[in-house]
C-alpha cells in the first residue's frame, strides 16, 4: 500500500499512508541511505496524522523538507503546532527489597485504618443508641432477606453433607472398637462448637463481604456516596449498619441450622452403615449435646457476623475510583474476611480451653 | 466505496419492551457532512446513535460505507468498525488505565509501534483536543468533568477514522473550550475528509460547524436537512428552538449569512 522511493537525497512518498502502514513506513524510512534533504508527499493518496507526526520528527531529525499538496501542508501544519518535544519517561528499575517495604508499609497503613474504621463505626453506634431512627428496619429486613434467608438452601446442603462425611469417616474406626454410639458425640460436638459457626462464617464471607465490598466499591465510584453525603444522611447508617445488623441477626439463626442439618446428616449415616436408629441417636444425642456445648459454638457466631460485614463494608470504602480496584477489593475482602474467621476461631478455642469452657 | 452517502438509516424502528422509541426513522449522512441530531431529551438521540454503532438492536436496515450492518458478518463490523471513532455521553474513559493508555487502546491493539512513537502520537492528539501533556500519566478520576470529555474525543480521533460518533461532545465544556473543540472538529472535517454525526444541545456549536442536520421527535425524524431548511419546518419545538429566547444566536447567525 505505500511505497518509498528514493533518489539520492529525496525520498518520495506514495500510496496510502495511515496508522496502519505507520510501522513498515518508519521501518524503510529508518533503513534509508542518508542524507536526506527532501521528502516528498505531493503525490500521496492519503495520510493521516499519526504518520505525519513520524514524518515530521524524521525531517527534523534530518533536517529535510516536507514537499506536499496545499491541504497537506494545513493539516501538516496543525501537526506541528501541537507536537512538543516529549522526553523520555523515567524508568524505574526492579527494586526487590524497595517493593517489599512497600507492600508491608501498605499493609501497616491498611490496618491502620481499618481500626479507624472500627473506631468511628462504634462512635457511630454510639450515638445511633440514642437515635433508634437511625437503624432502618427497612434496609435491615431487606438484607436479612438477601444474606440470610436466600443462603438457606446452600448452608443446609452442605452442613448436610458435612455430617454426611464425617460420620462416614469416623464410623469406620468406631465399628472396629465396637463404639458405634460414639458416633453421636463425634457428629454433634465437632459440628456445634466448630464445623458450623465455620461453614456459615466461611460461606457469608464468600458470599455476603464480597458482594458488600463490590456494592459500596461501585457506589464510590459512581459518586453516590457523596451524593448520600450530600443530603445530610450519614453512608454508615444507609449502608454499613444495616448490614452489620441484618449479619448479626442472620448468622446465628444459619449456624443454628447448620447444626441441625449436619447433625441429621450425621444420623442418616448412623442409620444407615452402623445401624443406629434414630431413635437411639436423640437418646444419645440429649445426653451428649448439652446446652453449654451448643452456645459455646453459637456464641461465636455474632463475632464472626460483625467481622464479615465491617470487613466488607472497609473494603467496600478502601476502593479507589477505577473498576479495578473494586475488583482486586472484593478479593482481599473475600480472603480477609475468611482469614479473621479463622483466626477469630483460633482465639476462641485458646480462651475457651483456659476459661476451661 | 460505495457513493457519496456514508451512513443511510432506512426504515428504523427501535423499541424497549413496550416502549416505542423510534417509528419509520429515515436519515442519510453524506461524506464529509458534520451531521448534527437534535431534538428533546429522552427523543432517542444516544439510542439512534448507538444503533448506528450497532450496539442496538433494531428493526430496519442502516448502512454504513456501503454494508449493511444488520446482515454483516462479524469480520465486516470489525472492519467497519475500525473506521469509526466514537465518543458517549458520558465520556466513559477506562477507569482503570491512565489518559494515555486510555487514548492509545486502538492503536497498540491495531499496529505494532514503538512506544516512544505512540507516546508521540497519543501526545500529539492530546494538545488537538486541548489538554496538557501531564494528564497523560493521571487516572480518569483525577480529571475534570470537561477534560474527561476531552480525553474522550481524543481517544475517539486516535485512529483518524473516516467516520466521528459523538454524543454531546460540548456538553460540561467552558465556552472557550467548546469554541476549540468547533474549531477542531471543523479542521479535522476539511482536512482528514472526516465525516462527523453527532448529537447535540449546544446551539453555538450547532451554528458553528453543521452542515446537515435532523430532528428528532415524536418518535420519527420531524425535520432533515441544513440547519437553513430546519429552521423553515412548521414545528412548534423546532420554532422554539430557534425563534425562543436561546435562539437569538441563530437569528444573529441568520443575518449574517444574508448580508453575504
Ligand atoms: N436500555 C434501555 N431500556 C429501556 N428504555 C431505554 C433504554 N435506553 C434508553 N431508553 C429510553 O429510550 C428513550 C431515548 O433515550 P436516549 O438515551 O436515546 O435519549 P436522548 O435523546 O439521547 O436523550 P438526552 O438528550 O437526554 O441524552 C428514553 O425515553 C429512555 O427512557
Ligand atoms: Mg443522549
Amino acid at each position: 500500500m505505500i511505497e518509498v522511493k528514493q533518489d539520492n537525497d529525496i525520498v518520495i512518498i506514495e500510496g496510502k499512508a495511515t496508522y496502519s502502514e505507520l510501522p513498515k513506513l518508519m521501518d524503510k524510512l529508518n533503513n534509508l541511505s542518508k542524507p536526506v534533504k527532501t521528502i516528498d508527499i505531493t503525490n500521496i493518496k492519503k495520510i493521516d496524522t499519526s504518520c505525519l507526526i513520524f514524518l515530521l520528527q524524521f525531517a527534523k531529525r534530518y533536517a529535510a523538507n516536507i514537499n506536499c499538496s496545499k491541504n497537506d501542508k494545513k493539516l501538516l501544519e496543525i501537526v506541528k503546532s501541537n507536537l512538543k518535544e516529549t522526553t523520555p519517561k523515567k524508568t524505574y528499575h526492579d527494586k526487590f527489597f524497595y517493593n517489599i517495604g512497600v507492600a508491608a508499609y501498605r499493609k501497616l497503613i491498611e490496618l491502620y485504618l481499618f481500626f479507624g474504621f472500627l473506631g468511628e463505626i462504634f462512635i457511630h453506634f454510639a450515638k445511633a443508641l440514642t437515635h433508634p431512627k437511625l437503624f432502618r428496619v427497612k434496609a435491615i429486613v431487606n438484607d436479612i432477606e438477601k444474606m440470610g434467608l436466600n443462603a438457606v438452601p446452600i448452608i443446609t446442603i452442605l452442613s448436610l453433607l458435612i455430617g454426611v462425611v464425617m460420620a462416614y469417616q469416623g464410623s469406620i474406626k468406631l465399628k472396629e472398637f465396637g463404639a458405634n454410639i460414639f458416633i453421636v458425640d463425634l457428629v454433634s460436638i465437632s459440628i456445634t462448637r466448630e464445623l458450623g459457626p465455620l461453614i456459615v462464617a466461611i460461606l457469608l464471607a464468600g458470599r455476603s463481604a464480597s458482594s458488600y465490598t463490590a456494592q459500596i466499591g461501585i457506589m464510590k465510584v459512581t459518586e453516590e456516596i457523596d451524593v448520600i453525603k450530600t443530603m445530610g444522611l450519614h453512608p454508615f447508617d444507609v449502608l454499613v449498619f444495616p448490614k452489620i445488623i441484618s449479619m448479626i441477626i442472620s448468622l446465628p439463626l444459619l449456624v443454628i441450622l447448620a447444626d441441625i442439618a449436619g447433625i441429621f446428616g450425621g444420623a442418616i449415616v448412623a442409620n444407615l452403615s452402623l445401624g443406629i436408629t434414630y431413635y437411639d441417636f436423640y437418646l444419645r444425642l440429649s445426653n451428649v449435646l448439652t446446652l453449654h456445648t451448643f452456645l459455646s459454638g453459637l456464641i461465636k457466631a455474632p463475632v464472626f457476623a460483625f467481622v464479615i460485614a465491617v470487613i466488607g463494608c472497609f473494603k467496600g470504602f478502601r476502593t479507589s475510583k477505577n473498576v479495578e480496584s473494586i475488583g482486586e477489593n472484593v478479593t482481599i475482602s473475600v480472603v480477609d474476611g475468611i482469614f479473621a474467621v479463622i483466626v477469630i476461631d483460633a482465639i476462641f478455642s485458646v480462651v475457651f480451653r483456659w476459661a476451661g469452657i | 466505496m460505495g457513493g457519496n452517502i456514508v451512513i443511510e438509516v432506512k426504515n428504523l424502528n427501535i423499541s424497549f419492551k413496550r416502549k416505542t422509541i423510534h417509528k419509520n426513522v429515515n436519515i442519510s449522512v453524506n461524506r464529509g457532512d458534520i451531521y448534527s441530531i437534535i431534538g428533546k431529551s429522552g427523543s432517542g438521540k444516544s439510542t439512534l446513535l448507538r444503533a448506528m454503532l450497532m450496539l442496538q438492536k433494531f428493526e430496519g436496515s442502516i448502512i454504513i460505507l456501503g454494508t449493511d450492518v444488520r446482515t454483516s458478518s462479524d469480520e465486516q463490523k470489525s472492519i467497519i468498525r475500525k473506521q469509526c471513532g466514537v465518543m458517549f455521553q458520558a465520556a466513559s474513559l477506562f477507569t482503570s488505565l491512565t489518559i494515555g493508555e486510555n487514548i492509545a487502546v486502538s492503536l497498540n491493539e491495531n499496529v505494532k509501534l514503538p512506544k516512544r512513537m505512540v507516546e508521540d502520537i497519543v501526545k500529539f492528539k492530546l494538545s488537538l483536543v486541548g489538554l496538557e501533556d501531564d494528564v497523560y500519566y493521571l487516572y480518569p478520576s483525577e480529571l475534570s468533568g470537561g477534560m474527561k470529555k476531552k480525553a474522550a474525543l481524543a481517544r475517539a480521533l486516535i485512529l483518524d477514522p473516516q467516520l466521528l460518533f459523538l454524543d454531546e461532545p460540548t456538553s460540561g465544556l467552558d465556552p472557550v473550550s467548546a469554541e476549540d473543540f468547533d474549531k477542531t472538529i471543523r479542521q479535522l472535517n476539511k482536512l482528514l475528509g472526516i465525516t462527523v454525526v453527532m448529537v447535540t444541545h449546544d446551539l453555538d456549536s450547532f451554528f458553528n460547524v453543521t452542515t446537515r442536520c435532523c430532528v428528532l421527535g415524536d418518535k420519527k425524524v420531524l425535520a432533515e436537512g441544513t440547519p437553513f431548511d430546519i429552521i423553515k419546518t412548521e414545528d412548534e419545538w423546532i420554532k422554539k428552538i430557534f425563534f425562543g429566547e436561546r435562539g437569538i444566536k441563530f437569528q444573529k447567525w441568520n443575518q449574517k449569512r444574508d448580508s453575504y
